[in-house]
């Protein structure tokens, strides 16, 4: 049974972080600036759970959608108010990423008021865990489920959506040469915005189901920036199909292969659970600089051409 | 007022440090360095773990730092306040090995550092700084873990004096702040900090020029860790204290590029400005805490972290070259150089 709790904990957190890191490396793609923001969204999607269930009584899944689109609203407003006049004074990538910082903190302070808001009405918000709010069929908790058929819809849907519809083979003309696109009449700008919309909008998703398994804090989003990176840079940090299978390399890894670990050497080693994403960053960067994209592009391409 | 002034002037001082270094990283040399944090932390975490074991050592006192700590310190800091010359020796040996941890790191990272493109770089030492606080807030015989550890004071004699310890403080760190300054300046205006200045403009070209990239960088890194390390050992002897949870990269990371960007890159003035000013402003935020806290249903300071994010983000897009400018590189007059070749010491 413990085996068991451990297993669909490990998948949980996968899914959660896969849908939170296909937005970092959209973004780095698109507009070739890590967000190191990128985490706090997810917060933010934790707090509208909360408010959904808690404050406001309403069904725990409505969260999801509107978790999404508030998301939404807050990566296109942050692209408006600061990415876009920054990238227009040509400002570099070095910049931009401290621009990125400074919404980071920004982000973490307005969380911080409304979860201190929250406790004035008598609401627990510091380390809150919403798993009575979820329903169960059977043995499975709905989050499992939800979480798995997002991540299988999602890889889906973006498949189609870049590699079938118009706007998608505009987005990767956009990453592959913005100044030709531009030519082609393909408004790039419009296209930065979606990205950053879009990825806003998925890591807010992704901490809008966060609470219902694990327990939630306005520091949330600063504990999981560590794993979220290692996903996209094990994943190659420019393809999203490797992102989705970073994250589970990330996730199970920190789970299970951590949790094996402890039954050999104790369990001391739990709590360095975290480092585990940290190695595979510096193990990816410098042994395999392109990710897993990169490995299984090359080896697939050899079989191929046998 | 006696007080909040003379823990601006400290403060300021440790910032000076630590935006220096980060100014010859990134100001003159162009290595973004988004793990400070992780430098800083080390030096504390230097300061925090070896202090204390050494004056035990030297008295041969069989208590155990970290789980005995609040008895250690009190009786540690019984010996030193007789002791000048031990507590001075201490502390200038635990500095310097701050010093030296510092350099090493910054040697080790180097070399990952010289391969890796700037966005993988900042990636990798943010998430760096970030790894070191989950390790010192687990691994407990480094200092403490959860709890922290606390630090002997080795100026404590100074109370003897009738001095108060801040103020002792306040002097010393000025003092250092100084040095550096005066060491960093003088670094900068020779033709090092010509070479480093070329390097940030355009590798390429200084490679061309015969310019030996790769160690430069490597030299750079190695001295503004070494520098970011002893001002965090400075702040946990002046704060007594060492926990891993100070050393978070919004405290550490985040007020340095601030402080760097607001006052000015590639002008040390100006670095010293931006600190003067980032402190000051946050000082009077928590001197006037309370009367806001009476207005506002939340605590204080996430307003502040609202208020200095959207300054730095205005900053950044309207006045991206800070207060001060970089100013062209000194060079001797042209009076004294014909001297000099009189004298044929060229």
């Amino acid at each position: 049974m413990v085996i068991e709790m451990i297993y669909k904990d490990a998948i949980i957190y996968s899914n959660l972080l896969a849908l939170a890191s296909i937005g970092l490396t959209l973004t780095y793609t698109v507009t070739k600036v890590p967000n190191f923001a990128h985490a706090s969204f997810l917060t933010i999607g934790c707090y509208v759970t909360l408010t959904i269930t808690v404050l406001l009584k309403l069904p725990t899944y409505i969260s999801l959608p509107i978790a999404f689109l508030f998301g939404t609203i807050i990566g296109a407003s942050v692209y408006v108010l600061v990415i876009k006049p920054l990238i227009k004074r040509g400002a570099d990538i070095v910049r931009l990423m401290i621009a990125t910082l400074a919404i980071d903190i920004i982000i973490f302070g307005i969380l911080n008021i409304y979860a201190d808001i929250l406790d004035r009405l008598g609401i627990f918000s510091r380390n809150f865990l919403l798993r009575d709010y979820d329903f169960k069929l059977s043995n499975i908790e709905g989050i499992f489920l939800v979480s798995s058929l997002l991540i299988i819809f999602l890889t889906l849907f973006l498949y189609i959506f870049l590699y079938k519809t118009k706007y998608g083979i505009a987005i990767r003309a956009s990453i592959e040469n913005p100044s030709l696109a531009r030519v082609m009449g393909i408004n790039v700008e419009n296209v930065y915005m979606f990205s950053w919309s879009f990825s806003a909008g998925l890591a807010s998703l992704s901490g809008s189901l966060f609470p219902l398994w694990f327990a939630a804090f306005p520091d949330t989003g600063i504990t999981l920036l560590p794993p979220i990176f290692a996903s996209s840079i094990v994943g190659g940090f420019t393809s999203i199909f490797g992102t989705i299978i970073g994250a589970y390399i990330i996730g199970l890894g920190e789970s299970l292969l951590i949790y094996y670990l402890s039954l050999v050497v104790g369990y001391w080693i739990l709590a360095y659970k975290q480092m585990f994403s940290v190695l595979m960053i510096f193990i990816t960067l410098l042994l395999f600089p392109r990710g897993i994209s990169g490995i299984l592009f090359e080896k697939v391409m050899k079989k191929w051409l046998k | 007022m006696v007080e909040i002034i003379v823990d601006i002037i400290s403060l300021v001082s440790i910032f000076v440090i630590i935006n220096l270094s980060l100014n010859l990283e990134y100001g003159y040399t162009g290595i973004p360095n988004f793990g400070k944090v992780f430098f800083v932390a080390a030096g504390a975490y230097v300061v925090g773990a070896l202090t204390g074991r050494i004056i035990l050592w030297i008295y041969g006192l069989k208590i155990d730092f970290i789980k005995e700590n609040s008895l250690a310190v009190t009786k540690i800091n019984e010996i030193l306040s007789n002791e000048i010359f031990i507590g001075v020796l201490v502390f200038i040996f635990v500095l310097t090995v701050s010093l030296i941890v510092g350099a090493l790191l910054g040697f080790i990272l180097s070399l990952p550092a010289i391969r890796l493109r700037e966005e993988y770089l900042a990636i990798s030492l943010l998430i760096l700084g970030e790894a070191l606080r989950i390790f010192a807030y687990n691994y407990e015989p480094l200092v403490g873990g959860t709890l922290g550890v606390s630090v002997p004071d080795p100026f404590i004699w100074v109370n003897n004096y009738g001095i108060n310890r801040f103020h002792f403080y306040a002097i010393l760190l000025v003092s250092l702040a100084f040095i550096t300054y005066f060491l960093v300046n003088r670094m900068v205006n020779s033709p090092l900090g010509r070479t480093l200045r070329a390097i940030r403009e355009n590798p390429l070209t200084a490679e061309v020029y015969g310019k030996n990239i790769v160690r430069y960088r490597m030299k750079v890194l190695m001295i503004s860790s070494a520098l970011a390390s002893m001002a965090g050992g400075l702040y946990a002897f002046y704060t007594a204290n060492v926990i891993a949870t100070t050393y978070n990269r919004f405290d550490w990371t985040f007020w340095p590029w601030l402080m760097v960007i607001i006052g000015g890159l590639g002008n040390n003035i100006g670095v010293t400005l931006g600190a003067l000013i980032v402190i000051v402003t946050r000082k009077l935020i928590v001197i006037y805490k309370y009367s806001f806290e009476k207005i506002f249903p939340f605590r204080i300071e996430w307003l502040e972290y609202i208020l200095l994010g959207i300054v730095f983000i205005m900053i950044l897009i309207y006045k991206p070259e800070g207060i001060l400018k970089e100013k062209p590189v000194e060079t001797i007059p042209r009076e004294k150089i014909e001297k000099l070749r009189k004298t044929e010491r060229f």
